[in-house]
């Protein structure tokens, strides 16, 4: 079929053909012209003349297309967020994660060598550096070991994930991301190690190295940064190498996660035991006090301090001390141009675990490194071979500061107690400096402080009431101020006549204070400082004894009532007469109205004028009309214009006014410019706007505000270096603490500091081998907390009820319910089904938290059965399913349901048997059949919540926390196995061969069917039952049976012929009878048809004579006519 | 962490604060020296309501009723309906329900029976006028918020019903409300339960004739119920309401003496000087208001608290003794500490150039930064610049999805 067709050639001749050739024509001189806009202009043109053509041909497809387009517009857009950071960051986490000997350790030296010069050779716990001008680090080494990845993943705001290119990605690598993933992914990087393994420019490594970058790419995003340490030189690795990551991270940017913004955290790096000696003397397992130190992220105060791997603990202290490792932002000032490099002096590095950061201030003391107890040089020459000399060289200066800081200290922690110096069993290395003064100028401070304070507070009140006897004695004062005090006055005498209690009295005497204008109360010390309330009610009542209501009487005086024993009143109680003057409360109030007068800036009349003077000051200003209309082109022109004004306008002083102006209609028209760009975004915009006042109020509320002051109500800023101090902490995490463990504290609001049911939404974790049993423990990581409890899994069925699971479902998302700490809803939580020992994928789960709840509404299905015992046409009596008359009594109305189906309901008790009861079906059922109730039983989630306390484990064996076990483990580890059921064992199954009855195809089917259907002679039709058939046994009969048979045969065949001759002769006789019959109904019909003859002929003559005698009649009406 | 109390005083306070912080409070020596010792019954209605809005919350009280401890539970809202006890109004059950209606699992519907009027407590019509502008700043809309005042009832029978709905919110919206603005209207309310409609009028026409005098746009409402609507006994009051121009309602009201004290020397019964008092009472507030009246200095000082962690502010004017001790608890449930500034002690030019920031395209600079200080506007009683940043208060019960 490949006929080959000749091709279409165009028309060179004819209508079209010159159509076309004049089209080219036109085409080609509008090139010459302006081709552009003659095509758009031919355009529009095609557009109009067919309109059809550029009409939507598929309009589901272009809805579709539509609302694609607009889904991903709206998901690049995010919800504003007002942004709490501080203007000075806090040091950005960085977290070295890898599996062990892939080179953490090296890789954070060659780091900290990179950024400050400094080598360190054994490093212990965080180290903080200073980058740069606007950056501290602090990089944490994480151990391999579940709980410390988990800590990390929590606080990291970059994470360092070392890869062994020689090995491949080993399961810890997956199982910190899978982790890290639920707390809000940090920005990670990857570092490949071990590279020098490989031969230079290998094929091999180059395979190697795309192999493991995609694999990282999809687990992260595509083009995550995977960084290449080629090579070692020294035991180091290649300073390029380093020197790129470096770089990398000084200059990445963050965005923290919600949780962290926040809930306030301290990776302490740095732990005092504080605790008096002589109590861990005479018991050396007594709860400690442990102070730690750390920059502080976080907004508020909090109360409850969740120390990660070791519990919840009341934080009892929390200051601020100086910034061991600030940045050098100040200095750079003084210079005349802000360097961006730093010096050698500005790179500093702090590291208390390590040893490295020379002197360290507490709040009471100052630490000073002195490189081991066994240096026994003095301490200058010592602190001369250090680097850390400086700082030495600059105890003098800021010993001020730190006296200062003493002074204003409130606590006394030392106060009685003898000074901790160096025979401290801790501190081997360290020696503490104390000052002598130190007690005594705390004491003497607040003794100075507090004196002062009542006196003036005496001072206050002694006026108060000299005024407040003036009052009494001229009753009508023309001064507005004194009557308002005065009424105020009388209103209490006339409460204290009418009920003769005072405790109202120090309200008045409050409103007394705010009546009077020109006094400034301290409403801060009033409100907040202690026993203010005591002081002015009692001086109230003094007042009182004093007051008599007549000559005669006196107030019989109730004794005072204390200020708890006020009732609980809003207002003021209203029962009492006023002597109102209307015309001094108008002058005191008149321009509280709009009818009164108003400010100046916002006075109609002002405004007017202001007004006014624009108008011709916008004269010389032409060009703004244009502005306005918004024609793009002209307006740019304009602006620049407007912006070479202004510079001319600096010139002349005098103009300034003008230029606020100016300025102002600057921004009016940025404001307007911008909205037009996009019409669209108006909403976001007008968002995003109010979130940056927020975020800009929020900055500058509090800027100028001393520090301590500050602190009070804004709480302690992140970035700040801070001294948190915690009680009751068990001795073994003193005795048995490891810094290279990271120690957090977690910071929790007031209100998540309790335990309560959590719901979450969770899933098993695809590459965790076993689906989850219900009931079984699960260490949970949620929040800042790790902790283990008993979750129960269910489904929400679709009328919201919550069914409960025996098992996690394999790939399906399923809801869980425990008892733990009640957390925000949207918190990300992984679990771990146990943390010692070595298993496959140790990360067992994953979900997020939905509800919080003090109570649980999870129930279990369960199914009640019972037997019929009785049953009459609908009607049942059913026993089994109950054991008293009680229970079936609360069962009432329950719908029940048999085996085949059958629907009905319990109607009423019946004392036949206990706990039998009738009942109604909408069938009969059978008496084999089995009665169901389907109920559902609340279940009680068990309050198991205990926090893993890894930190408190001794020192090797902090990875190696048990909690409670499952079940299944502790009869594993018991080695008890449960008997099984027999009903419930399979056994071998034994089936019988069926055998079917033979097709038989009745006999009249078989004449009608056709030929080739028909079954074929031979084929019996007829076929014996097969059954018995195979059972029929062949009977050999004995001879007297058989002459029985013989016999009984011959009987048999006489009979048989008699009745054949009897049938005969019957028929013979019917045959007769039906002939008789025959010829007697012929007989009969022939009368019959006589009869009917005779009848018809009489009819036929009677009809005839009818006939006639109507024509008669008919040609006679005719003749009438 | 149980905190202890002492005495009845600022009952619903610590109860507020204690629920919503989920700390166990345990307050003793409850009229431990009083003839009657111990809870009063309308003390124990309030706790039967606190009851039916939680889940999980204990209650435990000693045979004598002078030691009480709570252990809250979660809020849970949904549809309640609360018989309060006829001892206070329901504006005493109504305003305690306030501070928590925002925070609940479910959208809160309250219905409250009893009295709705009375001297001792704000009443309904005052929460209505005075509470819900406020409410609806730190929700951010009204949308579902509802009150209605289906049946009126005064003391000593009761009878009254109010319906409440209120939206949950994960959090409040931070509130900077610092210009009082000017008072451009008076509304109100005369309400007339089982007396002559005409007591009504005679109300109405002495607060106009006094207000008037101030501002031309007064317009008080009649409310004359009948039948069951007008609850069980007679009672008739005034409720005024002040508007400013920047949504500002100060709210003054007053409300006549049951039938049973009436043998009392008071002359107050009588309309022309109920009306008299109600007015000069709202003067009063005026004088005394700044972006909130007295009333509602405590629950504005509440909703900042409970807020994201943002800067809000509030002018009002002298602190009454319930909202300064509402600071005092704020600090010791939450540890929240507001910055009180007299608002005169700020420099001029310090106010505006805050201004300035916040609206910096429309607002212009001020030229005349002398303004003359000698002619001062008479606008009442010294006024106070509250400060505070929000706790970071999250609705932990509302359930996702």
């Amino acid at each position: 079929m490949d006929e080959k067709h000749k091709a279409f050639r165009k028309p060179t001749t004819g209508v079209k053909a010159e159509r076309r050739k004049k089209k080219k024509k036109e085409e080609d001189e509008g090139d010459n012209q302006q081709s552009s806009s003659l095509k758009s202009s031919k355009l529009e043109d095609a557009k109009r003349r067919n309109p059809k053509a550029f009409s939507i041909q598929n309009p589901i497809k272009a809805q579709q297309e539509f609302r694609r387009t607009q889904d991903l517009k709206e998901k690049r857009i995010h919800l504003p967020e007002v942004d709490r950071t501080p203007l000075e960051p806090p040091p950005v986490v960085v977290a070295l994660v890898g599996p062990s000997q892939v080179g953490k350790s090296l890789l954070m030296k060659c780091l900290i060598k990179n950024f400050t010069r400094q080598k360190l050779t054994d490093i212990r716990g965080p180290v903080t550096i200073v980058s740069g001008r606007k950056r501290r680090i602090t990089f944490i080494e994480c151990r391999n070991d579940i709980n410390s990845m988990i800590d990390v993943a929590k606080v990291a705001d970059l994470v360092l994930l070392l890869i062994d290119a020689k090995f491949g990605f080993e399961m810890e690598t997956f199982e910190f991301l899978n982790i890290a993933q639920v707390y809000g992914l940090p920005r990670i990087m990857g570092v490949l190690t071990h590279m020098d393994l490989y031969k230079k420019m290998n094929k091999q490594l180059n395979k190697r190295k795309t192999q493991l970058k995609h694999r990282f790419w999809t687990e992260i995003y595509q083009g995550a940064k995977l960084f290449l340490m080629s090579g070692m030189k020294h035991g180091e690795y290649i300073q390029r190498d380093v020197h790129n990551l470096a770089r990398f991270i000084s200059v990445m940017k963050f965005k923290p996660s919600t949780w962290k913004t926040t809930h306030p955290f301290v990776v302490a790096d740095r732990m005092e035991d504080l605790t008096e000696p002589e109590l861990i003397r005479t018991n050396p397992l007594c709860n400690r006090t442990a102070s730690m130190f750390e920059f502080y992220m976080m907004m508020f105060n909090c109360v409850r301090i969740n120390n990660l791997g070791c519990g919840d603990y009341k934080l009892t202290n929390i200051s601020a001390l100086p910034d061991p490792c600030g940045l050098p932002g100040d200095r750079s000032t003084k210079t005349k141009q802000a360097r961006r490099v730093l010096n050698e002096k500005e790179r500093l590095l702090y590291a208390p675990f390590s040893g490295v950061g020379g002197i360290v201030y507490d709040k009471d003391a100052i630490y000073i490194e002195l490189g081991g107890s066994h240096s026994h040089r003095p301490s200058n020459t010592n602190e001369k071979t250090r680097p850390i000399n400086e700082y030495v060289a600059n105890i003098l200066s800021t010993k001020q500061t730190i006296e200062e800081k003493v002074a204003s200290s409130q606590l006394k922690l030392f106060a009685d107690s003898e000074p901790v110096i160096a025979e401290d069993v801790q501190e081997t290395e360290r020696r503490r400096m104390k000052f002598e003064t130190e007690d005594d100028d705390e004491n003497a401070s607040e003794e100075d402080e507090e004196p002062e304070n009542d006196d003036d507070d005496e001072q206050e009140d002694d006026d108060e009431e000299q005024e407040e006897e003036e009052d009494d004695e001229q009753e009508q004062d023309n001064d507005d101020d004194d009557e308002e005090e005065d009424e105020e006055e009388n209103d209490d005498e006339e409460e204290q006549k009418e009920f003769g209690n005072s405790w109202k009295e120090n309200i008045s005497k409050k409103f007394a204070i705010s009546y009077v204008p020109n006094k400034a109360i301290n409403w801060t010390r009033l409100v907040y400082e202690k026993g203010n309330e005591d002081v002015l009610s009692e001086e109230a009542d003094s007042k009182n004894n004093n007051k008599e209501v007549g000559g005669l009487f006196s107030i019989s005086k109730r004794k005072t009532i204390n200020v708890n024993d006020q009732e609980d009143y809003t207002l003021m109680k209203q029962n009492d007469k006023h002597n109102w003057n209307i015309d001094n409360i108008s002058e005191l109030i008149r321009d509280c109205f709009v009818t009164g007068k108003w400010e100046k800036e916002k006075d109609a009349a002002n405004l007017l004028a202001e007004d006014d003077e624009m108008d011709d000051d916008e004269d010389v200003f032409g060009d703004f009309e244009d502005l306005e209309t918004g024609e793009k082109g002209t307006s740019e022109n304009n602006k620049m214009d407007y912006d070479d004004d202004d510079d001319d306008e600096e010139k002349d002083p005098e103009d300034a006014k003008l230029q606020n102006k100016k300025a102002k209609l600057k921004s009016q028209f940025d404001a307007e410019y911008d909205q037009s760009k996009e019409p669209d975004s108006k909403y976001l915009d007008e968002l995003r706007k109010e979130v940056d006042i927020q975020t800009k109020l929020n900055r500058s509320e509090f800027e100028n505000m001393p520090d301590d002051e500050r602190v009070q109500y804004e709480g302690y800023r992140p970035g700040m270096y801070v001294r948190c101090e915690l009680t009751q902490i068990p001795c073994e995490f003193v005795n048995t603490f490891d810094p290279r463990y990271i120690v957090i504290l977690g910071g929790m609001p007031v209100t998540e500091s309790h335990t309560g049911y959590v719901q979450v939404r969770m899933k098993k974790h695809r590459w965790h081998k076993k689906i989850l049993k219900c009931k079984d423990p699960l260490i949970i990581s949620l929040g800042w907390r790790r902790f283990q409890t008993i979750p129960y899994y269910f489904m929400q069925d679709h009328n919201m009820r919550h069914r409960l699971l025996k098992y996690t479902p394999q790939h399906m998302y399923c809801h869980a319910i425990f008892y733990g700490p009640l957390t925000p809803q949207n918190t990300g939580f992984v679990a771990v089904q146990q943390i010692a020992g070595r298993t496959d994928f140790r990360v067992t789960a994953t979900g997020v938290v939905i509800d919080l709840d003090k109570s649980t509404k999870i129930v279990k299905k369960i199914k009640l059965i019972g037997t019929p015992y009785k049953i009459f046409k609908k009607t049942a009596f059913i026993k089994g399913m109950f054991n008293t008359p009680l229970e079936v009594a609360k069962f009432q109305g329950a719908s029940i349901r048999a085996v085949s189906g059958v629907r009905g309901q319990i109607k009423k008790v019946v004392k036949e048997h206990p706990g039998a009861f009738r009942a109604t079906f909408e069938d009969k059922i059978l008496l084999s059949d089995i009665i169901f109730l389907r109920a559902w039983f609340p279940l009680q989630v068990p309050k198991f919540y205990t926090p893993v306390t890894n930190l408190l484990m001794p020192m090797e064996q902090k990875d190696q926390w048990q909690g409670i076990r499952s079940v299944g483990q502790l009869k594993r580890d018991k080695n008890i196995r449960n008997e099984p059921n027999v009903d419930s064992l399979y056994k071998p199954i034994e089936r019988r061969e069926r055998v079917f009855r033979p097709l038989v195809i009745p006999t009249q089917l078989q004449r009608d069917l056709p030929f080739h259907l028909k079954p074929k002679s031979g084929e019996t039709t007829t076929m014996r039952d097969p059954i018995t058939e195979k059972q029929r046994v062949a009977v050999v009969l004995e001879p007297e049976e058989k002459k029985m048979t013989d016999i009984m045969k011959m009987f048999t065949t006489v009979y048989k012929d008699r009745l054949k001759t009897k049938q005969k002769t019957q028929e013979n006789r019917n045959a007769q009878y039906k002939k008789q019959q025959k010829i007697q109904e012929i007989k009969h019909l022939q009368k019959h048809k006589q009869l009917k003859r005779v009848v018809y002929k009489k009819l036929g003559q009677m009809e005839g004579k009818k006939t006639n005698r109507n024509s008669r009649s008919k040609k006679n009406d005719t003749v009438d006519e | 962490m149980t905190l202890q109390f002492d005495g009845c005083a600022y009952f619903r306070q610590r109860l507020v604060l204690s629920t919503l912080s989920c700390q166990s409070i345990k307050i003793k020596n409850i009229r431990s020296q009083e003839n009657q010792p111990g809870l009063r019954d309308f003390e124990v209605s309030l706790l039967h309501l606190l009851e039916k809005l939680t889940n999980g919350s204990k209650v435990e009280i000693n045979a004598t009723g002078t030691s009480l401890y709570y252990a809250p539970g979660a809020l849970i809202g949904g549809s309640i309906e609360h018989e309060c006890s006829l001892q206070r109004s329901i504006g005493y059950f109504l305003e305690f329900v306030l501070y928590m209606a925002p925070f609940m699992k479910t959208a809160l519907e309250l219905r409250l029976k009893g009295v709705t009027n009375d001297r001792d407590d704000p009443s309904v019509d005052l929460i209505k006028y005075s509470a819900i502008p406020i409410m609806k700043r730190f929700l951010g809309s009204d949308d579902g918020l509802e009150f209605k005042i289906n049946k009126r009832g005064a003391k000593p029978n009761g009878g009254g019903e109010i319906f409440f709905r209120c939206p949950t919110k994960m959090k409040l919206r931070p509130c900077q409300w610092t210009d009082v603005g000017k008072i451009k209207r008076i509304r109100g309310v005369a309400y007339a339960m089982r007396v002559s409609p005409s007591i009504a009028n005679r109300l109405i026409e002495t607060a106009k004739g006094l207000l008037l005098k101030f501002l031309p746009d007064v317009y008080i409402y009649v409310d004359h119920q009948k039948g069951i609507n007008a609850g069980l006994s007679p009672g008739y009051g005034l409720t005024l309401a002040a508007e400013t121009k920047n949504g500002t309602v100060i709210c003054a009201e007053s409300c006549s003496i049951p039938r049973a004290e009436e043998g009392e020397t008071t002359t107050i019964t009588i309309p022309e000087e109920l009306a008299k008092e109600a007015v000069f009472k709202l003067l009063d507030e005026i004088y005394k208001a700044g972006v909130v009246d007295s009333f509602g200095q405590s629950l504005i000082f509440h909703y900042m608290a409970l807020n994201q962690a943002d800067v809000s502010k509030v002018i009002t004017g002298p602190l009454n003794s319930y909202s300064m001790q509402y600071l005092r608890y704020l600090k010791q449930f939450f540890q929240i500490m507001f910055k009180i500034e007299n608002a005169k002690e700020l420099p001029k030019n310090v106010t505006e150039k805050m201004e300035e920031e916040t609206n910096e395209s429309d607002e212009e600079k001020n030229d005349d930064d002398d303004t003359d200080d000698d002619d001062e506007l008479k606008t009442g009683s010294p006024k106070i610049l509250l400060t505070a940043i929000g706790i970071g208060y999250h609705n932990l019960t509302k359930t996702l999805i």
